[in-house]
């Protein structure tokens, strides 16, 4: 079976650089990207199993990103992980799109394999 | 063979760590391909490259002549022309005024020449940056893997040379060497959350020791820099997962070999003798 592939979108860059390699050790492929329109772009090219978004990001926010991303394929499984929600409309507006969950920072990075075991295999079947 | 390879000196074509994160790598994906071949299609020489990778992976140190006959049978002539072919991908070209360049000048293949009956040829083996390309970018299997540190065992002394006897201890966490290879430092001001175990103190020297290797590095360093790096990753994990619990774990790596733990734990001293000194200077700082 082919390992899952995971997309973690955040700029903060040494965040990132560290979920990557709790993830990878659990067994999965990892893209990183560091802004909202290279979060979409990798979304496009990749086709992740589950992308993890932070909100506040230069660029194109996390928001934008989810709508984006959504907009190209309605099935994406999208986990938010920030500091805060930021803007409730929009955080609603993503929940009534099946925004996948919400982490909240600061988190361990324990709570990610949590996430996945939860989800992947609902995702797999 | 193993034994004979050629351990290389300085004024080598690759550099430290870093310098394989930010230029061989990335140089090497851009040039050779992001991904297998087997994943999905790549242009010929890309494709024909990564071949003659996977080749010098599994099957350690040869000579193109050597390469070409494992490809092409006893046919003289394919054989020649393979072998022509294998030259000209590790060493460049020039074609219409525009110069390619090789697997020897982006620091992935070392060429080792040898003297038989007078004549010298070249052998040609994987650097430690070819052999972390590899690892990252092929796909390997866990068998293959195996082959490739019996096989570069010299090359990587601590490491591939360890290599059984981590598998024994660390059983398959030991090809997460794949996440280092694809170029997940770790040396973030993020990772002194991970523990109180100054993880991130020790990736931080483990720069500071070879920074000014960045343009070229002994292969003997690289070794060492690799090895170490690889060490410090399987730590992080064990934190991770299990904390102090998972700390003891990891320390049963060491129990059973004096030469990895006289040799990791020096460099453990020297950390702490770096920052020692480094601290006490701060009282400079003052009235």
């Amino acid at each position: 079976m082919a390992k899952s592939l995971i997309l973690v979108v955040d700029d903060d860059t040494d965040l990132a650089e560290n979920l990557a390699f709790m993830i990878k050790t659990m067994g999965f492929d990892v893209v990183t990207a560091k802004d909202g329109f290279d979060g979409v772009s990798k979304y496009k090219n990749f086709h992740p199993t589950i992308t993890f978004m932070d909100i506040k990001m230069p660029k194109l926010d996390g928001y934008e990103a989810f709508f984006k991303i959504k907009d190209y394929d309605e099935d994406a499984k999208v986990v938010f992980i920030s500091a805060y929600q930021y803007d409730e409309k929009r955080f609603l507006k993503a929940k009534s799109m099946f925004l996948l969950d919400m982490l909240t920072k600061p988190f361990h990075l324990k709570e990610i394999k949590s996430i996945l075991d939860k989800y992947l295999p609902q995702i797999q079947n | 063979m193993v034994e004979d390879m050629i351990v290389a000196e300085s004024s080598t074509k690759f550099g430290n760590y870093l310098s394989y994160l930010r230029y061989t790598l990335p140089t090497a994906k851009q040039l050779f391909g992001e991904h297998s071949f087997r994943k999905k299609k790549l242009r010929l020489h890309q494709e024909k490259i990564q071949q003659m990778l996977e080749s010098f992976a599994v099957n350690g140190s040869m000579t193109t002549w050597e390469m070409a006959k494992t490809q092409s049978g006893y046919d003289a002539a394919s054989v020649r022309a393979l072998d022509k072919d294998f030259r000209r991908l590790l060493v460049g070209r020039r074609e219409r005024g525009k110069a390619s360049l090789g697997l020897v000048d982006i620091g992935l293949v070392i060429a080792e020449p040898k003297t038989e009956n007078e004549n010298t040829i070249n052998s040609y083996r994987l650097s430690i940056h070819g052999i972390l390309y590899c690892i990252a970018t092929l796909e390997l299997t866990e068998r293959e893997i195996d082959i490739m540190a019996s096989k570069y065992s010299k090359v990587l002394p601590m490491l591939f040379g360890k290599w059984e006897y981590l598998k024994s201890i660390i059983g398959s966490n030991i090809y997460n060497l794949q996440i280092l290879a694809s170029g997940v430092a770790l040396d973030n001001i993020r990772t002194t959350s991970i523990s109180n175990i100054p993880i991130f103190e020790l990736y931080n020297y483990l720069n500071a020791k070879y920074q000014n290797y960045y343009e070229s590095i002994s292969e003997n360093d690289l070794a060492d820099q690799i090895s170490l790096w690889f060490f410090i990753h399987s730590l992080t994990m064990y934190l991770l997962n299990d904390g102090k619990k998972g700390l003891q774990t990891w320390k049963k790596i060491f129990q059973n070999d004096k030469e990895l733990s006289f040799w990791f734990f020096s460099f453990v001293d020297e950390t702490i003798t770096f920052y020692k000194k480094r601290l006490d200077s701060a009282s400079e700082l003052k009235f």
